[in-house]
C-alpha cells in the first residue's frame, strides 16, 4: 500500500513546489510586515495608502492544513467487474492522498464508514501517522449499507476547525442529502473534494444475455437483459453524475468522477495537475 | 378474386407458424446471477423500457410467424384469378363462348389486312391455349348471330379444339351492321343452365359505337354475375372512314336533264381536301371532287340527260379508304316511256280552247309532244277502230253515247287491265250511261245538280292524291263547281273527292277482278260547269291521278344488305327467277299473303349490287331489279369506338376483363382464364418481412465493445 502510494505521489511531487492543497482557500487571516521576497500579489495596497507602511496579507492555508479523508466502505464499494474493486481503488487513493499531504507536512486523518463510522483516525502531521492510516486501509473490509448523509452529519463533531474534507465514495445515497451536507461543510469554510468512484459496468451495464442483478447491500434482485435497458440506464447514470457535478460546482466543491478502470496514478495525477493550474 | 394453389400439399406447413411462438416460450434466456452495487437505476430503467420491449418482442414474433406463413405459401405456389373469394374453381374445365364480330366494319383495313383476319387470328390463338377439359362454343355475330360449333354437348359446346380452329379459319365477313343485344342475350341464356363455376364469354370485336346503343340504353336483366366477360379489342389505331349514304335522282324523265344528288359523310376526325366522286351510268362516267370537312355530311350533284326511256343501272363510287364496303352505292333508275292517253272528245270545237279536252290536254302535257304524257284526241267513231291497248288510259270527256262495239271494246280493254277516265258534261245521255255503261260506272247518274259547291274532302290515302297532304299543293279554296251530276255510288266504290254539298265529285271502281280501274268525274273537264281548269291544282290533280292509274307493277326494289327482302305483288307471280351476282350465292323465296304484306319474301340476298329478276304475270313475262346497298343508315360506317368507361358502366357489377390487341393478349387471356401465379409477389413479401425482422431484431443491439 505504501509503496503504491509513494509511486503515485512521488512522480507528481517531483514537479511540485508546494502542496497542491495550499493556497486554495483565500480566507484572509492577518497582516504581517513585508519582507523582501514576498510575492507582490499579496501586498496590501490599501494599508499602504492609509499608513504608508508595507504589509502583506496572510491566509489561513499558510497555516497548518488539516485534511479529513472520508472513505466509503459500504458493500456497494466492494463491487468490481474486473481489476480493483471500488473499495480497493478508494483505499489506494486515500493512501496516496495521505502520503501526499503528510509529505507536505499537512495533517491528515482517516474515517471509514458505511452506515456508521467504523474507524476514525484524527488528523496528525507527522510522517509516522501514515503507517497508522495505511494499516487501517489494508485491513478495511466492506460492511453495511451506504449512508453518507448521516456520516457527514456525525463528522461534524470531529471537524471543528476549517480543514480539507476529501470524500471517496460511489455516492449511491440520496443525492439531495449528500449535496446538502457537503454544502454545509463548504459553508463552514472547509474545502471539500469529492472523488466519485464508479466501476465501468456501473456506468454502462455489463454485456450479456440476461442477468439477475442482486443488490450487494440490501439483497434486492431484478432480472433483465442489459441490452433492453442499456440506453435508459446510461441516461439515468449520466443524470445522477451530472446532478452531483452541477450542484458541487455551484459551491466550489471539487468533484472528480473516476472510473476504476483508469490507472490510479493517471487519475490522481490528472486531477492534481488540473488543480495546480486552477490555483495558479 | 379467389386464390388456388399449384402445390396445395405444402399448405400442411401452415401450422409451422407456431414454431416462433414455441421457440419464444421454450428458449427463454436463463439469467446469470450478478451481485451489483446499486440496482435502483436498473429498476428505474426497466420500468421505463419494459413496455416498448414487449411490443418489439411481439412484433418480432408476428413477423417471424408471417415469414413462415408466406414461405409455406411460396412453396404452395398460389394463383390468383377473377371470381368471388369463395367462388368455385375450374376443377372441371371452363365453358367458353367465343363471340366473333364479323359485321361489315371489320372489313376495315389496318396494317394491310382487314380486321376480320385479326379477329380470327386472336380467336385461334386463344382457343389453342385451352385445356382438354375446357368446352368451347363459337359464334359469329353482326346484327344476327350464327353458331358455328356443332352440337356435341348441350348448347353447342365442343371439346374438339382442332375443329374449332378450322371453323374459325373459315369465318368470313358479313355485310351486316352490328347489334350486340341479341348475341349477348343468347350467350347468357346458353350459360345459364350450365352447372359449375367457370363460365366465360370472350367477345372479339372492334367495339365500334354502333351496335352498343341497345345494350347501353336498355335495362338488361339477363346479365349473370357468375359469368365472366372478356372483351378483346382488335383495333390498333384510330379508324378513318367516309361513306356514300344515298343517291337521289330528281326530275327523272327523258325530256329534262335530271339532277343526281350523292350524299356523303366523313366520319373521321380529319378533313379530306379532294375526295373523288364518280358515277358510272349507262357506260359513261361522271366525276368530280368534294371537300369533306371532318365529321360532316355533304352533297355532290351531277346533271345527266337521259336520251330515251328505259332502265338505267349503275353505281356511284367515292375514293376508296380503309373500309371499301361503304364506298359504293348501286342504283337502277327507270326512265318511263311517255304515257299514251287516248281521249275521246265528246264536244270538239274548231277553236282549240273551246274543245272539251283543251284544258285537260294542257294539264297532262304542258311541254307539248315531248312531255311525259302524250294525249291523242279521238272522235267518238274512232273508238270503234283505234288500238286501245297502245294506250295506258282511255278518257271519255263529255261523250254522249257509244256504239255497242265501242262499249264491247271498252269492256275488253278494261278487263285486260286498261284504265278508263270518264268525265261528264252537258252532252251526256244519262239513260245511256245508266243502262249501257252501268258495268263501268262507279255509280248511277241520278240527275244534274246546279247547286254551287266547292271541294270539301279529298281522300289523301289514295296514292294519286297524297300529294295534297302538303298544304302548299292543296289550295282548292277558290275552286267552284256550278253544275255537276248527282251520282249514287255503288257498293265497293271509293269516293276520292267530295263536294261541300256532300255529293261525290270523283269516284273510283274496279269493275272486273284483275282488270283496270274506272274513274268518274261528275263535272266537266272544261270551264262550262266549273272554274277548276283555271286553277293551279287542276293539272296537278289529273297528272297524279293518271300517273297512279297507269302505274305498273313495281319493277325496282331497293333494300339495305341484311334487310328483309320482300317484293310486293298484287298476285303471285309465276316462275320467279333471280339472277345472282356471284356463283356462290343461293336464294330461296316464299309467297306471303297477310293483311300486312302480299308478295314474295326472298332469302340469301345480302351482297350489295343489282340483281335482275323475271317472272310471269297475267301471261306476260315481266322483269324487275333488286338493288341492294350497304346499310349506311345503321351507323355501322361510323367507326368511332365505345369507350372503356362506357363499357364498364354497361357491365357494372360483372366480372369483366379488357384486353387490347396492342398488348400481349394471349398471356392476359391465360391469366384471366387460369389466374396469375403470384409466387414472385409472395417472394417479394417475404423479402420485405425479412428486412423488417432484421431491423427490429438488431435495432437495440449495442456495438460490441
Amino acid at each position: 500500500m505504501l509503496l503504491r502510494a509513494r509511486i503515485v505521489v512521488e512522480g507528481f511531487l517531483s514537479g511540485l513546489h508546494q502542496s497542491p492543497f495550499k493556497g486554495w482557500s483565500l480566507e484572509f487571516a492577518q497582516h504581517r510586515e513585508y519582507s523582501p521576497g514576498d510575492e507582490l500579489k499579496h501586498f496590501d495596497w490599501k494599508v499602504y495608502a492609509r499608513t504608508d507602511k508595507y504589509f502583506v496579507k496572510q491566509y489561513e492555508e499558510e497555516t497548518n492544513l488539516k485534511g479529513h479523508l472520508l472513505l466509503d466502505c459500504s458493500h456497494s464499494m466492494s463491487y468490481r467487474s474486473k481489476g480493483l474493486s471500488k473499495l480497493e481503488y478508494g483505499s489506494y487513493l486515500a493512501a496516496a492522498l495521505a502520503y501526499l499531504m503528510l509529505k507536505q507536512q499537512d495533517a491528515v486523518g482517516l474515517t471509514t464508514f458505511a452506515d456508521k463510522i467504523y474507524t476514525h483516525i484524527p488528523p496528525r502531521n507527522y510522517l509516522a501517522h501514515l503507517t497508522i492510516i495505511l494499516d487501517n486501509l489494508e485491513k478495511i473490509i466492506p460492511l453495511g449499507e451506504t449512508k453518507i448523509s448521516s456520516i457527514l452529519q456525525e463528522m461534524g463533531k470531529h471537524i471543528k476547525r476549517r480543514g480539507l474534507i476529501i470524500l471517496i465514495s460511489d455516492l449511491f445515497d440520496e443525492p439531495e442529502d449528500v449535496i446538502r451536507l457537503l454544502k454545509y461543510y463548504r459553508y463552514k469554510k472547509n474545502e471539500v473534494i469529492v472523488f466519485h468512484l464508479l466501476d465501468p459496468t456501473e456506468e454502462d451495464l455489463p454485456s450479456g444475455e440476461a442477468y439477475l442483478f442482486e443488490n450487494l447491500e440490501n439483497g434486492n434482485k431484478v432480472a433483465t437483459e442489459p441490452e433492453m435497458i442499456r440506453k435508459e440506464y446510461r441516461r439515468l447514470i449520466k443524470e445522477f453524475v451530472e446532478n452531483y457535478k452541477i450542484n458541487f460546482q455551484q459551491d466550489d466543491i471539487d468533484y472528480c468522477l473516476i472510473s476504476t478502470a483508469t490507472p490510479l496514478d493517471r487519475a490522481l495525477g490528472a486531477y492534481l495537475s488540473k488543480r495546480e493550474k486552477l490555483k495558479s | 378474386m379467389n386464390v388456388s394453389f399449384l402445390n396445395p400439399s405444402f399448405l400442411w406447413g401452415i401450422p409451422l407458424v407456431g414454431i416462433p411462438v414455441l421457440l419464444h416460450l421454450l428458449t427463454r434466456k436463463k439469467a446469470l446471477r450478478l451481485p451489483f452495487s446499486e440496482t435502483k437505476f436498473i429498476q428505474l430503467a426497466l420500468r421505463k423500457t419494459i413496455q416498448r420491449h414487449r411490443l418489439r418482442q411481439y412484433l418480432l414474433l408476428f413477423l417471424r410467424s408471417l415469414i413462415i406463413f408466406f414461405l409455406t405459401l411460396l412453396f404452395a405456389r398460389p394463383v390468383v384469378r377473377f371470381g368471388p373469394v369463395f367462388g368455385k374453381t375450374a376443377e372441371k374445365g371452363v365453358h367458353l363462348i367465343f363471340l366473333l364480330d364479323n359485321s361489315y366494319s371489320l372489313g376495315y383495313y389496318e396494317d394491310g389486312a382487314p380486321r376480320i383476319n385479326l379477329v380470327k387470328e386472336i380467336a385461334k390463338s386463344l382457343v389453342s391455349k385451352l385445356s382438354e377439359l375446357d368446352l368451347v362454343a363459337v359464334y359469329t355475330f353482326s346484327d344476327r348471330y350464327i353458331p358455328l360449333t356443332p352440337l356435341q354437348f348441350a348448347g353447342g359446346f365442343t371439346d374438339d379444339k382442332k375443329s374449332c380452329l378450322e371453323i374459325i379459319e373459315r369465318v368470313t365477313l358479313s355485310n351486316y351492321p352490328t347489334d350486340l343485344l341479341p348475341i349477348l342475350k343468347e350467350s347468357y341464356r346458353l350459360l345459364k343452365d350450365i352447372p359449375g363455376g367457370n363460365k366465360i364469354i370472350v367477345l372479339v370485336s372492334d367495339f365500334g359505337r354502333n351496335g352498343w346503343s341497345a345494350v347501353a340504353t336498355k335495362k338488361i336483366d339477363f346479365f349473370n354475375p357468375e359469368v365472366k366477360l372478356l372483351l378483346v379489342d382488335v383495333k390498333k389505331g384510330e379508324s378513318k372512314n367516309c361513306a356514300l349514304e344515298k343517291i337521289i335522282f330528281k326530275e327523272v324523265d327523258y325530256a329534262t336533264p335530271a339532277t343526281i344528288e350523292t350524299s356523303i359523310e366523313n366520319y373521321s376526325t380529319e378533313k379530306i381536301l379532294q375526295l373523288p366522286v364518280k358515277i358510272y351510268l349507262d357506260k359513261q362516267v361522271l366525276s368530280g371532287f368534294l371537300e369533306m370537312p371532318a365529321g360532316e355530311k355533304k352533297t355532290k350533284n351531277f346533271v345527266y340527260s337521259f336520251s330515251e326511256p328505259g332502265f338505267y343501272r349503275g353505281y356511284t363510287e367515292i375514293g376508296s379508304d380503309n373500309l371499301t364496303f361503304d364506298d359504293k352505292h348501286y342504283f337502277v333508275i327507270s326512265i318511263p316511256e311517255p304515257i299514251k292517253v287516248l281521249a275521246v272528245d265528246g264536244s270538239p270545237a274548231l277553236v282549240p280552247v273551246a274543245s272539251e279536252l283543251y284544258y285537260f290536254r294542257l294539264a297532262l302535257n304542258p311541254y307539248g309532244q315531248k312531255g311525259l304524257v302524250s294525249v291523242e284526241t279521238l272522235q267518238e267513231k274512232e273508238l270503234e277502230s283505234v288500238d286501245l291497248y297502245q294506250a295506258s288510259l282511255v278518257v271519255l270527256a263529255n261523250v254522249r253515247d257509244l256504239t255497242q262495239n265501242g262499249i264491247k271494246r271498252l269492256q275488253d280493254y278494261i278487263e285486260s287491265g286498261g284504265n278508263i277516265f270518264i268525265a261528264l258534261g252537258d252532252k251526256v245521255d244519262t239513260m245511256f250511261y245508266n243502262q249501257n255503261l252501268d258495268f263501268l260506272l262507279p255509280g248511277n247518274l241520278v240527275k244534274l245538280n246546279k247547286e254551287s259547291a266547292q271541294i270539301d274532302y279529298i281522300d289523301l290515302s289514295y296514292p294519286g292524291l297524297n300529294i295534297f297532304s302538303n298544304p302548299k299543293e292543296a289550295d282548292f279554296s277558290t275552286v267552284f263547281f256550278s253544275t255537276y251530276y248527282l251520282v249514287e255510288p255503288k257498293v265497293g266504290t271509293r269516293t276520292l273527292i267530295r263536294l261541300s254539298s256532300g255529293h261525290p265529285l270523283l269516284l273510283e271502281t274496279t269493275p272486273f277482278l284483275g282488270g283496270g280501274k274506272v274513274l268518274l268525274f261528275v263535272s266537266s273537264l272544261d270551264r262550262d260547269w266549273t272554274n277548276f281548269p283555271t286553277k293551279p291544282v287542276y293539272p296537278i290533280l289529273f297528272q297524279e291521278i293518271i300517273r297512279h292509274l297507269i302505274e305498273k307493277e313495281k319493277e325496282i326494289f331497293t333494300f339495305s344488305a341484311g334487310e328483309k327482302v320482300r317484293l310486293s305483288f298484287t298476285e303471285k307471280p309465276a316462275n320467279f327467277v333471280l339472277e345472282p351476282i356471284s356463283k356462290t350465292e343461293k336464294f330461296s323465296s316464299s309467297w306471303v299473303d297477310t293483311a300486312e304484306f302480299r308478295g314474295l319474301e326472298l332469302f340469301g340476298i345480302d351482297k350489295p349490287g343489282v340483281y335482275n329478276f323475271t317472272y310471269g304475270l297475267k301471261d306476260k313475262l315481266k322483269k324487275g331489279y333488286l338493288v341492294v346497298n350497304p346499310n349506311i343508315a345503321s351507323g355501322e360506317s361510323d367507326l368511332k369506338p365505345i369507350t372503356l368507361p362506357e363499357l364498364k358502366k354497361i357491365f357494372t357489377n360483372l366480372q369483366v376483363g379488357y384486353i387490347s390487341v396492342k398488348e400481349n393478349y394471349v398471356e392476359k387471356f391465360v391469366q384471366f382464364l387460369k389466374g396469375k401465379e403470384v409466387t414472385q409477389t409472395v417472394a417479394g413479401i417475404i423479402f420485405v418481412l425479412l428486412i423488417l425482422e432484421s431491423i427490429f431484431a438488431n435495432r437495440f443491439r449495442p456495438p460490441s465493445p
